[in-house]
């Protein structure tokens, strides 16, 4: 039952109005669903919102923009090169903190492609690191007795410190 | 750029945090206990699980040698309570030929290794002779199962898993029938049990699952040619998937007196395949959208789904219209199944 429109309009969290073509929407399985309701048709005029922040939805629609062509059709090798490159070049431009909403959304979404991307994405900035290097990247406080610590050490002589 | 020096990482989810780490390696992993103890909640209390997969275990980056590191080094000093080996098979683990080997002597040390102290084993992993190694796993109390491809595999028939509760088998040839009574004896306390991709292979007049304990049963494309009896006393909900245009199965569910305590059933399918005669509570949840035929019923169906979706935007009382949706459904199933005995029947639509 889904309508004849190409694009469809949502509302961030923080009440601002975007467009997003359907080809695009389809790449997640909770806008699909909506789609496929009466959500978007003609006689219905209420925009649904969608539970994310202005700033990520930006990004996240640039991503299902971007990989809609190829979701819908299927595309030759060189394309899924090419993509893989734009993949990485979206995932850089990304401080750290919209790199977690990012994930929290592609997770709500139920974005399998995107959310996956995030999470390699945090998983690449972890590795190769020591524990000190990735508690200032992520700004994650020790909360650890000075016992505990040790104890912690002892149990993993391979971790390197600082 | 740099507002704040917030902690978001902290603050995901459990189940994102550990998919980011099946990104990493085993060693990396074990070194994010000691950043803080949210982490070390994570990886050993909270969700005490260790997931590999095999995004870092293909030929360019093998990292067998850490793996076996954490199998016979770590895991034995400190005792993880799950353990779930994820999406690691044969064809992608390593494609080194000397490490192949040294693959399937790895996973045997797993058995060999005190199996006792895991809680959860999830393999998703080509590897039939699991079944033979599970009276092993006595301290189980979840397991899951995927083949990943079709297998026909040997059952024990007399073994017992005292401690387990949740049963997923997934991608299974069951050549001789025996799978529903290897379920049946193997498992007393067995309360929530998911099929999936399973096929049956007829010796038998119907493939029974027998349980007294069994609370929820989702069966997502069973294939038998054979009736499949479910008696279970204590079955709350059954949901079925049954997959459309697979002619040469027409898998039909007897359910009779054998539920009398079912209160839920999911169907997702275009016939109701199940037997009701005796039923006498019968709660149905159904999401119209998956009921889609030619036939016109339906489509009323979906109309007035869809007049109740409008009417809810809109704030007007629905009231009405799932009085009549009820109905609609009603009669569906009347003429799908027999109902005779029912004497309370609640319909839910969730969509």
């Amino acid at each position: 039952m889904s309508s004849s429109v190409e694009a469809i309009t949502v509302l961030s969290s923080d009440g601002d109005e975007f467009k997003i073509t359907v080809s695009a929407a389809k790449l997640s399985k909770p806008l699909n669903w909506m789609l496929e309701d009466v959500c978007f048709s003609d006689d219905c005029d209420e925009v649904p919102t969608i539970e994310v922040n202005s700033k990520t939805l930006v990004k996240v629609i640039e991503y299902c923009e971007k990989h809609a062509p190829r979701a819908n059709s299927g595309a030759s090798d060189s394309d899924a090169e090419e993509l893989k490159k734009w993949d990485i070049e979206f995932m850089k431009m990304d401080v750290k903190d919209i790199l977690f909403h990012i994930l929290m959304a592609a997770n709500y979404l139920h974005m399998e492609g995107l959310y996956d991307l995030a999470c390699q994405t945090a998983a690449d900035l972890m590795k190769g690191m020591t524990v000190s290097q990735i508690r200032k990247i992520f700004h994650i406080k020790n909360d650890f007795s000075s016992e505990e610590q040790e104890q912690l050490r002892r149990q993993h002589p391979g971790c390197s410190f600082d | 750029m740099e507002a704040e020096p917030r902690d978001l990482l902290s603050d995901l989810p459990d189940d994102i945090l550990l998919h980011i780490f099946s990104f990493l390696q085993v060693k990396d992993i074990l070194c994010l206990r000691i950043l803080s103890t949210r982490f070390n909640k994570t990886l050993c209390t909270a969700t005490p699980s260790f997931c590999f997969s095999d995004h870092y275990l293909h030929p360019h980056n093998c990292s067998c040698t850490h793996i076996f590191d954490f199998m016979f080094n770590t895991v034995p000093k400190n005792r993880p309570h799950a353990l779930i080996i994820n999406r690691v098979s044969f064809s992608c683990f390593c494609n080194k030929p000397e490490h192949r080997n040294l693959h399937k002597q790895w996973i045997i040390q797993l058995f060999k290794l005190k199996p006792s102290m895991f809680y959860e084993l999830s393999l998703d992993y080509d590897l039939p002779s699991i079944f033979t190694s599970l009276p092993k796993f006595q301290s189980l109390k979840v397991l899951k199962l995927n083949m990943n491809q079709l297998h026909s595999v040997n059952m024990l028939p007399q073994m017992k898993l005292a401690a387990l509760e949740t049963l997923h088998i997934k991608s299974i040839y069951s050549l001789n029938g025996l799978l529903g009574e290897w379920i049946s004896q193997s498992f007393p306390f067995l309360k929530h049990l998911f099929l999936q991709k399973i096929i049956i292979w007829a010796v038998k007049p119907d493939f029974t699952i027998r349980s007294s304990s069994l609370v929820d049963l989702v069966i997502h494309d069973l294939r038998s040619p054979i009736p499949v009896r479910i008696m279970a006393q204590n079955l709350r909900t059954l949901s079925c998937f049954i997959r459309e245009r697979v002619h040469e199965y027409n898998t039909k569910f007897v359910l009779e007196s054998c539920v009398p305590n079912l209160q839920s059933l999911t169907w997702v399918g275009r016939r109701v395949g199940v037997d009701l005669e005796t039923l006498k509570n019968l709660q149905v949840t159904t999401n119209p959208r998956f009921l889609i035929t030619r036939e016109s019923k339906w489509d009323v169906l979906i109309q007035l789904f869809q007049a109740i979706r409008s009417a809810r935007q809109l704030h007007i009382d629905t009231d009405v219209l799932r009085q009549w949706m009820r109905r609609t459904i009603m009669g569906i199933l009347e003429e799908s199944v027999s109902l005779k005995n029912l004497s309370h029947l609640q319909i839910d639509v969730v969509g």
